[in-house]
C-alpha cells in the first residue's frame, strides 16, 4: 500500500461528503449582518468595545424575538404545538412499538386508505418493518417504523427502533393540532432549508417529549432527534438518532 | 447572448466592502459547504453550522482589514477554524466525519479514488484513522479528504506551511503503520 493509495482512498471519502445536501446559511448570515457596511477605519478600543456591546445586545434581542417565534410559528402553522419550559413535561420511555403512542399496527393498504394516498417511500430507508395508524381531530396519522441496523442506529429513548417517519395532514392553523411537543433549552428547535424539500425544523440535543394530539389521554414519551417538514399536502416528521446531515438526506429522499 | 462569467472572490469582496449584501451572500454560498466541513472537523457536527454562521458574520465585520491582494478562502477558513476551535471539545471529529462519508452513497463508483479505497478497505481505513491522534486525523482529512493545499491547511490548523508538510508526512506514516503495511 503506497502513500498515493492512501491519499486517493481519503479523497474518495471526501468526494462522498461533497454529495451531501448543502445547507444554505446565507439567509441567516445576511439577517445577522443586516445592511451594515464592513468597517474600514479603526475605532478607539473603549468606544469600539462599547459599540460592540450595544450591537451584541441589540442582536441578541433581535434574534430572541425573531428566531424563536419563527420556528414556533412554522410549527404551529403545520399542526405542531410546542410548549417550551425549563423542565420537560413528565414523559415515559417507549419500550416497544405499541408504547410509542403513535397508534396501532395496520397493513400498508389500510394505512394508504386512511391517508387517501400512497405511503411515502425513501430509498435510503427501504421497506419499513411496521406501519402504525392513529386518528387525530385533524385527520388520520400514519407512522412507518424501521428497526435499528447498519447505518440506522438505535437511540436510548427508542430501543431497537432506528427511525420513525410520521405522515399527517397539513396543518391549517390553531384548530388543527396533530403533534404536541415539550422542549427545554437542552433540545433547541432550529429552522433550516433543505434543497429540494424547502423549510424544515430540526430538534436535537437532549431528548424532548412528544405525543400525538389524538384527543385521548396518552402522555408524552421521550423522543430522539426530529426533523419536521411539509410538502403542502402533508406534514412529515422523521425521528431517529441520525445526525442532521443524514436526517436531511433522508428527508430529501422521501417521495 | 454570451453567458456571463461568475465574478471572482476578489470582485465579490470589493462589492461586499461597499455594502453590497448580495455580493456577500454569493461569497457565503460559494464557500459555506467547505466551511461547514472544516468546522465539523474541529468542533463536531452539532456545533459546526452555528460556528460557521458566526465565522461568516465575523468575516463580514473584518472585511475592511482583509488584504485583497491575497486569496479570500484561506483567510475565511482561518476565521472559521478559530471560531470552531473556541467551541471544540475533545473527540474523534475527523474520524466521525469520515465515517459519515463512508456511509454515504458513492457518486462516482468507477473513479481511481474509489478503486484505491476498495484496495485499502473502507472499514480497515476507518479503523486505522480512529486509532490516530486527533492532530493526525485532522491534517489527513484537510489535505486529502478536503483536497486542501498546504496554505489552506495551514490556515485551518493555525500553523505554518512547513509544519503542514511535516505533519502530513508523519500522519501518513502512522496511518500506514496502523494499517499494518510496510512502507510502500
Amino acid at each position: 500500500m503506497t502513500d498515493l493509495d492512501l491519499q486517493q482512498a481519503l479523497r474518495a471519502l471526501g468526494a462522498r461528503l461533497e454529495a451531501e445536501p448543502e445547507i444554505d446559511i446565507a439567509p441567516v448570515v445576511l439577517a445577522r449582518i443586516g445592511t451594515t457596511t464592513p468597517r474600514r477605519a479603526r475605532v478607539r478600543r473603549p468606544l469600539r468595545m462599547a459599540l460592540v456591546g450595544v450591537a451584541i445586545a441589540l442582536l441578541a434581542a433581535a434574534v430572541a424575538v425573531a428566531a424563536s417565534p419563527t420556528v414556533r410559528g412554522w410549527l404551529r402553522d403545520h399542526g405542531v404545538d410546542v410548549e417550551r419550559s425549563r423542565h420537560l413535561a413528565p414523559s415515559t420511555t417507549a419500550t416497544d412499538v405499541p408504547a410509542l403512542g403513535f397508534g396501532t399496527p395496520v397493513t400498508a393498504a389500510e394505512a394508504e386508505g386512511a391517508l387517501g394516498r400512497p405511503l411515502p417511500t425513501s430509498d435510503r430507508l427501504g421497506e419499513p418493518a411496521t406501519v402504525l395508524r392513529d386518528r387525530t381531530p385533524a385527520g388520520d396519522v400514519v407512522t412507518l417504523v424501521w428497526r435499528a441496523g447498519p447505518g440506522l442506529p438505535a437511540t436510548p429513548v427508542l430501543p431497537a427502533v432506528g427511525a420513525l417517519l410520521t405522515v399527517g395532514p397539513p396543518g391549517t392553523g390553531n384548530d388543527a393540532i396533530i403533534i404536541a411537543k415539550s422542549l427545554t433549552p437542552a433540545s433547541p428547535a432550529q429552522f433550516l432549508e433543505i434543497p429540494g424539500v424547502g423549510s424544515a425544523v430540526w430538534i436535537a440535543g437532549a431528548p424532548h417529549a412528544v405525543r400525538l394530539f389524538d384527543g385521548r389521554s396518552i402522555g408524552f414519551r421521550l423522543a430522539a432527534n426530529a426533523l419536521l417538514w411539509s410538502d403542502d399536502s402533508r406534514l412529515l416528521r422523521l425521528e431517529s438518532a441520525l445526525p442532521r446531515p443524514a436526517a436531511m438526506a433522508v428527508a430529501a429522499s422521501v417521495r | 447572448m454570451p453567458a456571463r462569467a461568475s465574478p471572482d472572490d476578489a470582485d465579490l469582496v470589493r462589492r461586499a466592502r461597499g455594502g453590497d449584501a448580495d455580493a456577500y451572500a454569493s461569497l457565503v454560498r460559494r464557500h459555506q459547504s467547505l466551511a461547514v466541513r472544516v468546522a465539523t472537523l474541529i468542533c463536531g457536527t452539532d456545533e459546526a453550522e452555528d460556528a460557521t454562521q458566526e465565522a461568516f458574520v465575523k468575516a463580514h465585520r473584518a472585511l475592511g482589514r482583509f488584504d485583497s491582494s491575497r486569496p479570500f478562502r484561506p483567510w475565511l477558513l482561518a476565521i472559521v477554524a478559530n471560531e470552531a476551535r473556541s467551541r471544540a471539545r475533545t473527540g474523534q471529529r475527523a474520524a466521525r466525519l469520515l465515517e459519515r462519508a463512508a456511509a454515504a452513497p458513492v457518486a462516482h463508483a468507477a473513479s481511481a479514488q474509489e478503486d484505491a479505497l476498495a484496495r485499502v478497505g473502507t472499514e480497515e481505513l476507518l479503523g486505522a484513522i480512529r486509532r490516530l491522534a486527533e492532530a493526525d486525523q485532522r491534517v489527513l482529512c484537510l489535505r486529502f479528504a478536503f483536497d486542501f493545499g498546504e496554505d489552506e491547511t495551514a490556515a485551518a490548523l493555525g500553523c505554518r506551511r512547513g509544519t503542514v508538510k511535516s505533519r502530513t508526512s508523519r500522519a501518513l506514516a502512522r496511518l500506514r503503520t496502523e494499517l499494518g503495511e510496510a512502507v510502500g
